[in-house]
C-alpha cells in the first residue's frame, strides 16, 4: 500500500522529465508564420532566374540542383551523387542521385536534368546518360559545381498542366499571386523530409501590419528593412528607448545594391555630344566617380551596410578593398563635360518605392551625382526588380540583388547573368581558378560600368522565440530544412523519417 | 453746291451737340479709367502690403520656431555630441524630419559649425554637403526675423522664408535653419482681393536665365493655386520675361522696381491684365523674386465699352435732338428771313404790296419791320409818282390839246374876223371873202375834227381778237401795202431775214398790222432820203416768244429821245400827233408782248417787239 504513492510519484516524475526533454528536443509537425517584404507574382519567376530574395528562397525550397554549396564556398552533393572532371576541368560527369523523385512522386532522371541545365546554359553540351549527366564547355570551367549549386540551374518538370514542379524539401500548396504562399512538407525528400509540416508565407504586407502581427505573437519570421532592424535593437546605435532586444537574425551584408543601366546613356540634346563614340562609359563613369559609398554606408543606413566598391562583398571574396571607394567629382565632371560639354543630362532613375533604404539609397546617389551635373530624374517604381525597371522607362535603376552563392565564382557569375553583363565577360568568370582570375573577372565586368555597385546589406529577420534551430546561410536567406518550432505537434501522425 | 442758310445752320447746331456729347462722353471714361486705376492701385497696394505685413508675421513664426528647435533637447544632444573629440554625428542624419514635423516646419537644416549639413529635413540625402551660404552671412549679427532665401530642393531651386538660430556649447557651434517654401500651398494662404491676382516669379541662381517654370500663379478664383501651365491665365508665361528683366535692371541700379505694364495675353485685349511689380530680395539684397499683381482688365474694358456704348448711343440720340433741335431753331430764324426773301422777291416782281409778319422785336423783326416800312414808303412814292405822272399826262395832254386845238383855232378867228370885216365890204366882196372864209373854217373845223378823232380812236382802243397770225405772212402784207411808196423812192430799199421756223401766234392781225404799219410809217419818214428798211422775226424757244424787228437806216434817236418815244403825244415829227407809237406799245401790250427800241444816232433805228406765244400756237 505504501508502494503505490512513490510509484505514482515516481511514474509522474519520470513522465515529466520525458515531457520537459521533448520540449527541447527537434520534432516534426507545426506550421511556419513568414513574413516577407517582396511578392512574387508567379511561380515559374521563381524557377526562371530568381529576382528577389523571397524568390531565390521559394527556389531553394522548392527546386533542387545538381549540387548544393556550403557556407565555406564548396560543392556538395545535392541530386548529384558524385562528380568528377577531366584533366583540363573542361567535361563534367555528374552521377545522379538515385530516389529523388518530383512532386508528382515521378522519380528525377538524367534526361529532366540534362534538359533543365541545357537550356540555362546553351553555351555547354550536355548529355544524359543512364545514371549520369556530363557537361562539356569549351574552354576550362574549374567551379562548374559551385555554378550548377546556384537557383538558375534548378532541376523542373512541367506536369501535364503545364505546372512546374520540382524535388524540393517542400511543395506548393496554395498559391494567391502576390498575397500569400503555402508550402507543405515533401514526404517523400530524398534528404528526409523536414521538420516544419507547412511554410505560410505573407507576402507584401505594410510595416504596420508586420508590426502588429510580431506583437500578438502571430508571425514566426519576418523580414525586417535596416530601418526596422534598427527600430527593434538590431545595429550600434539602437535605440535605447525602444522594446528590449528582439531575436534577430542578420547575416553578414551580401545583398548588393547597385545601379543597372538599361541602355546606353546620357539622354542628352541631339547634336550636343563631344564624341558619339564615347556615349557610353563616360557618363556612367562619371557617375560612378560621384558615389560616396561612405557616407551611405556610415551614416545614412548607420553603419548597417558595407560600401560596396566591387560587385561582391569583402568577406566573400576577400579583394574587395583593392577597388576603388572614393570618390572623385572633379574627374567625374572633367568626363561628364568631355562626352556632352555644357549640354544638360537629365536620367531617369528607378528604385523600388516599397523598399525605404533603396528609396534613400537613390536619393543620395541623385545627390552626388549631382556634383557631375548629371540630373537623376528619380522615382519609385513598385516592386521593382531587373525585369521590371526595363518597363519603367527608366534608363537606370538602383536594384536590390541577393547574393546567390557563398562561392565567389558562383556568385559573380549569377551577378553578371543577373545584370545583363555581355557573353565574353561571364566566360572569363566561368573559366576563373584562384583569387586572382576571380579578380580579374569582377573588374573585366566593373570596366563596363553596366553595373555600379553602392552598398552591400544583410538580410535581416525578426524570430519568434518559438522557431528553433534557425540558421543562415552565409548568403542569407531562409535553410528551413532543420527549422522546428517549439510546442507543435504533426497535424498527422508522425511520419517517421530518421535524419 | 451752296448750302442754304438753314441747312448750314443746321449742321453747325448739330455738329455742336455732337461734339459736345463726345466731349462729355470721352471725359467720362477718363474719369471712369482714372478711378479703376486709383482703385486698382488701392487695392494692389493693399494686396502688397498684405503680401508683406503676412511675410512679416510668418517671418516672426518662423523665427519662434526655429527658436524652440534650438532650445530644444535634441539639439542640445547633437551639440554634446558634436562637442566630442571625436565627434560623430551620423546618428543624427535623420534628425532633422521629426524636428520640422514636430515644429510644423517644412525646411529645417541642422548645420555644423562650417556649414556642413548634418541633418536636413527637406532634403535628407544631402547630409554631408556645405551650405555656402552660411560663409557670407556675418554670424555675430544673425537676421533675428525671418528673410527670403534660395533653397535647394530635390526638385529644384525654391525661394523660401527662412529664420535662422545659433547654438552654442562648451567651443561649438551649431545652426538651425528652417522655414517655409514661397510656394502655391503658401500663396493659397492669401486671400486675394476679388479680381486681383498674386503671381510670384523666382529668379535662377546663377547662370540661370528666364524659365516659365518658376511662376507661381492663384487664378482669380481664391481657392484654385496653380502653378504655371496648370494656371489657365498664365498660358505664355513668356511675356512676363520683358518684365521680369526690367525689374532686374532696376535692382541692379538701385532705382524703383514697383513698375505697372499691361500684358495682352491673348489677341482679345479684355483677356490683358494691368501688373504690377515689386521685387522681393533676400538677406544681402539680392534680388530672389518679383510679386506681381495682376488686375484684369476684363471689367474695365467692358465698362469702359458699356460707357462708350451708352455715349455712343446718346450721342446718337443728342445727335438727333440736335437735329430736331437745330430744325426747330432755324425755322424760327430763317422762317421771317425766308419771308423777307420771298417778299423781296414779290417786290423785285413789281408787287410792293408784299407784306412780312412782324413776330418778333429781335433783328429778324426788326428786318420786317423795315421791310415793311419799305414797301410801305415805295408804294407810296410810286403812287405819289403815279399822281406826278397823272398831272405831267394830263398837263401835257392839255398842252397839246392846247397845241393841237389852237393851230386850227387862229386860221379859225382870223377867217371871222375877216368875215365881219367882209360886212362892211360890198356883198361882191364879201361874197366871195364869205365863199373863202367858209372854206377855210369848214377846212379848219375838218382838221380840228380829224384832231378830236384821233384823240378819241386813242381812248378807245379795241378788244383785240385772237387768231392764229402768220407773222411772217403779216410782215410782207405789210411791205406789200407800202410798195408803191417804196418804189417811188428809188434810194429806199426792203431787206428780210425771216425765221422759217417762226410758229403761227395767237393775235389780233388787224390789230397787229396797224402797230407794224405804224413801225413801218416811222422808218419810212426816217428815211426820206433812203435807206434799207428791214423785216426781221426770230424764234426765242427759251422763253417761247416770237421776235419781230423793224430797223431802218435813218438818223437814228438820241438816248432821251428812245425813253420818252413811247410816251403819248410825245413826237419828233413836225406834224405828229406823238400817238402812233404810244397805239403800238398799247397793241403790244395787249398782246401780252414788249416792245423796245434801240438807236443810236446816224445809225439807224430798230424796233423790237417779242410776242408770246401759248400753249395752243403751234411751234414746228
Amino acid at each position: 500500500m505504501k508502494l503505490q504513492p512513490l510509484l505514482s510519484i515516481a511514474v509522474s516524475l519520470s513522465l515529466g522529465a520525458t515531457a520537459a526533454l521533448a520540449g527541447t528536443r527537434p520534432h516534426y509537425g507545426g506550421t511556419l508564420r513568414v513574413q516577407s517584404r517582396d511578392s512574387v507574382t508567379s511561380i515559374e519567376n521563381v524557377w526562371v532566374l530568381p529576382q528577389t530574395v523571397l524568390q531565390q528562397q521559394l527556389s531553394e525550397l522548392l527546386f533542387d540542383r545538381l549540387t548544393a554549396v556550403d557556407d565555406a564556398g564548396v560543392a556538395h552533393g545535392s541530386l548529384a551523387s558524385s562528380w568528377r572532371s577531366d584533366q583540363q576541368q573542361r567535361v563534367w560527369e555528374f552521377e545522379i542521385r538515385s530516389g529523388a523523385t518530383f512532386s508528382d512522386g515521378s522519380a528525377v532522371t538524367a534526361q529532366d536534368i540534362a534538359a533543365c541545365i541545357a537550356k540555362v546554359a546553351p553555351q555547354w553540351k550536355i548529355t544524359a546518360n543512364a545514371q549520369s549527366v556530363t557537361v562539356e564547355a569549351d574552354s576550362a570551367i574549374p567551379h562548374l559545381p559551385e555554378l550548377l549549386a546556384l537557383p538558375e540551374f534548378s532541376i523542373i518538370k512541367l506536369d501535364a498542366e503545364k505546372k512546374v514542379m520540382g524535388s524540393g524539401a517542400f511543395r506548393v500548396d496554395v498559391f494567391q499571386a502576390a498575397r500569400r504562399i503555402s508550402l507543405v512538407a515533401n514526404d517523400d525528400y530524398w534528404a528526409g523530409r523536414p521538420y516544419l509540416d507547412k511554410i505560410e508565407i505573407t507576402m507584401g504586407g505594410s510595416v504596420r501590419e508586420q508590426l502588429i502581427n510580431r506583437r500578438l505573437d502571430q508571425d514566426d519570421v519576418a523580414e525586417l528593412t535596416l530601418d526596422q532592424a534598427r527600430a527593434v535593437g538590431y545595429g550600434t546605435q539602437a535605440n535605447p528607448g525602444s522594446l528590449p532586444p528582439q531575436r534577430m537574425a542578420v547575416p553578414r551584408p551580401g545583398d548588393l545594391y547597385a545601379l543597372v543601366f538599361f541602355r546606353d546613356l546620357p539622354s542628352v540634346a541631339p547634336g550636343t555630344r563631344a564624341n558619339t563614340s564615347a556615349d557610353d562609359g563616360r557618363i556612367d563613369q562619371a557617375i560612378a566617380l560621384t558615389i560616396d559609398r561612405a557616407s551611405i554606408s556610415r551614416v545614412l543606413l548607420q553603419k548597417q551596410a558595407d560600401a560596396a566598391p566591387a560587385l561582391l562583398p569583402q568577406w566573400l571574396t576577400g579583394y574587395e578593398f583593392l577597388f576603388e571607394s572614393q570618390p572623385d567629382p572633379d574627374q567625374a565632371r572633367k568626363l561628364r563635360n568631355d562626352a556632352v560639354r555644357a549640354a544638360a543630362v537629365s536620367i531617369p532613375f528607378a528604385y523600388d518605392s516599397g523598399d525605404n533604404i533603396a528609396r534613400a539609397i537613390a536619393e543620395r546617389v541623385a545627390v552626388n551625382v549631382r556634383e557631375a551635373n548629371i540630373t537623376l530624374q528619380t522615382f519609385g517604381g513598385k516592386n521593382l526588380t531587373l525585369d521590371s525597371a526595363t518597363n519603367t522607362g527608366a534608363q537606370v535603376a538602383l536594384i536590390r540583388l541577393p547574393l546567390a552563392s557563398p562561392s565567389t565564382v558562383a556568385a559573380l557569375f549569377d551577378l553578371e547573368r543577373r545584370a545583363g553583363i555581355g557573353p565574353a565577360v561571364t566566360a572569363q568568370t566561368e573559366s576563373a581558378s584562384s583569387p586572382e582570375s576571380s579578380l580579374a573577372a569582377e573588374r573585366a565586368a566593373l570596366s563596363s560600368f553596366h553595373i555600379i555597385p553602392v552598398v552591400h546589406v544583410p538580410q535581416v529577420y525578426w524570430l519568434n522565440p518559438r522557431v528553433r534551430d534557425w540558421t543562415t546561410p552565409a548568403n542569407g536567406g531562409w535553410r528551413l530544412q532543420d527549422v522546428w518550432l517549439e510546442g507543435e505537434r504533426p497535424s498527422s501522425s508522425p511520419v517517421a523519417v530518421l535524419r | 453746291m451752296t448750302l442754304s442758310f438753314r441747312a448750314r445752320l443746321i449742321a453747325m447746331i448739330t455738329f455742336t451737340v455732337a461734339i459736345t456729347v463726345v466731349l462729355v462722353a470721352w471725359l467720362v471714361e477718363s474719369n471712369l479709367r482714372r478711378s479703376f486705376e486709383l482703385s486698382n492701385a488701392a487695392r494692389t497696394n493693399a494686396l502688397v502690403e498684405q503680401f508683406n505685413s503676412g511675410f512679416q508675421q510668418r517671418g516672426e513664426q518662423i523665427a519662434q520656431r526655429i527658436e524652440t528647435v534650438a532650445n530644444s533637447e535634441s539639439m542640445l544632444r547633437i551639440a554634446l555630441a558634436a562637442a566630442q573629440s571625436q565627434p560623430d554625428l551620423s546618428p543624427f542624419v535623420n534628425e532633422a524630419q521629426p524636428l520640422a514635423a514636430d515644429h510644423q516646419l517644412e525646411l529645417l537644416e541642422i548645420l555644423a559649425q562650417d556649414g556642413t549639413i548634418i541633418s536636413s529635413a527637406q532634403w535628407p540625402a544631402r547630409f554631408g554637403y556645405r551650405e555656402t551660404w552660411l560663409a557670407v552671412l556675418n554670424k555675430d549679427d544673425l537676421p533675428k526675423k525671418g528673410f527670403l532665401k534660395r533653397e535647394s530642393l530635390p526638385e529644384g531651386e525654391q525661394l523660401a522664408l527662412v529664420a535662422i538660430r545659433q547654438l552654442k556649447v562648451r567651443n561649438v557651434i551649431l545652426y538651425i535653419v528652417g522655414g517655409q517654401k514661397l510656394d502655391e500651398k503658401y500663396f493659397q494662404s492669401f486671400q486675394a482681393p476679388l479680381g486681383l491676382r498674386p503671381i510670384l516669379y523666382r529668379y535662377p541662381g546663377i547662370g540661370g536665365g528666364f524659365s516659365p517654370t518658376n511662376f507661381i500663379s492663384i487664378s482669380a478664383a481664391p481657392d484654385s493655386a496653380t502653378v504655371n501651365k496648370a494656371s489657365p491665365e498664365l498660358q505664355s508665361p513668356e511675356k512676363l520675361e520683358p518684365l521680369i528683366e526690367e525689374v532686374q535692371k532696376q535692382h541692379v541700379l538701385s532705382r524703383d522696381t514697383k513698375l505697372t505694364r499691361t500684358i495682352e495675353w491673348t489677341n482679345n485685349p479684355e483677356d490683358g491684365e494691368t501688373i504690377h511689380t515689386d521685387a522681393l530680395v533676400g538677406n544681402n539684397n539680392e534680388l530672389l523674386g518679383v510679386l506681381f499683381v495682376a488686375t484684369p482688365m476684363r471689367e474695365q474694358i467692358r465698362l469702359a465699352g458699356h460707357v462708350r456704348n451708352v455715349a455712343i448711343a446718346v450721342g446718337m440720340a443728342g445727335i438727333l435732338f440736335g437735329v430736331l433741335l437745330s430744325m426747330w431753331m432755324s425755322r424760327r430764324i430763317t422762317r421771317p428771313l425766308e419771308e423777307l426773301a420771298v417778299a423781296a422777291t414779290q417786290v423785285a416782281h413789281g408787287d410792293w404790296s408784299a407784306h412780312v409778319a412782324e413776330t418778333s422785336s429781335d433783328e429778324v423783326g426788326q428786318l420786317a419791320a423795315a421791310f415793311n416800312r419799305m414797301t410801305h414808303e415805295l408804294i407810296a412814292q410810286r403812287e405819289q409818282l403815279i399822281q406826278t405822272e397823272r398831272v405831267a399826262a394830263w398837263r401835257e395832254l392839255a398842252r397839246r390839246l392846247a397845241h393841237e386845238l389852237k393851230n386850227p383855232l387862229f386860221p379859225l378867228q382870223i377867217t371871222v374876223e375877216n368875215l365881219l370885216r367882209a360886212r362892211e365890204l360890198g356883198p361882191e366882196q364879201f361874197d366871195e371873202v364869205f365863199r373863202e372864209s367858209t372854206a377855210t373854217l369848214l377846212a379848219e373845223l375838218s382838221n380840228l375834227k380829224n384832231i378830236v378823232g384821233r384823240f378819241s380812236d386813242f381812248s378807245k382802243m379795241p378788244t383785240p381778237q385772237f387768231q392764229n397770225v402768220d407773222l411772217n405772212n403779216l410782215l410782207h402784207e405789210v411791205a406789200q401795202l407800202y410798195q408803191a411808196q417804196i418804189a417811188r423812192n428809188s434810194a429806199l430799199s426792203v431787206g428780210w431775214s425771216l425765221a422759217e421756223e417762226l410758229p403761227n401766234i395767237n393775235a389780233d392781225p388787224v390789230l397787229l398790222r396797224r402797230a407794224i404799219e405804224n413801225l413801218v410809217l416811222n422808218a419810212m419818214d426816217a428815211m426820206a432820203d433812203g435807206g434799207i428798211l428791214t423785216f426781221r422775226t426770230a424764234l426765242n424757244r427759251e422763253e417761247h416768244r416770237a421776235i419781230i424787228e423793224v430797223a431802218d437806216t435813218g438818223a437814228g434817236l438820241t438816248p432821251e429821245e428812245c425813253e420818252r418815244l413811247f410816251t403819248p403825244y410825245y413826237t419828233t415829227k413836225q406834224f405828229g400827233t406823238g400817238l402812233g407809237l404810244a397805239i403800238v406799245q398799247s397793241v403790244v401790250a395787249d398782246h401780252g408782248g414788249t416792245i423796245t427800241v434801240s438807236s443810236a444816232k446816224s445809225a439807224g433805228t430798230t424796233f423790237h417787239i417779242e410776242l408770246p406765244i401759248r400753249a395752243k400756237d403751234s411751234v414746228s
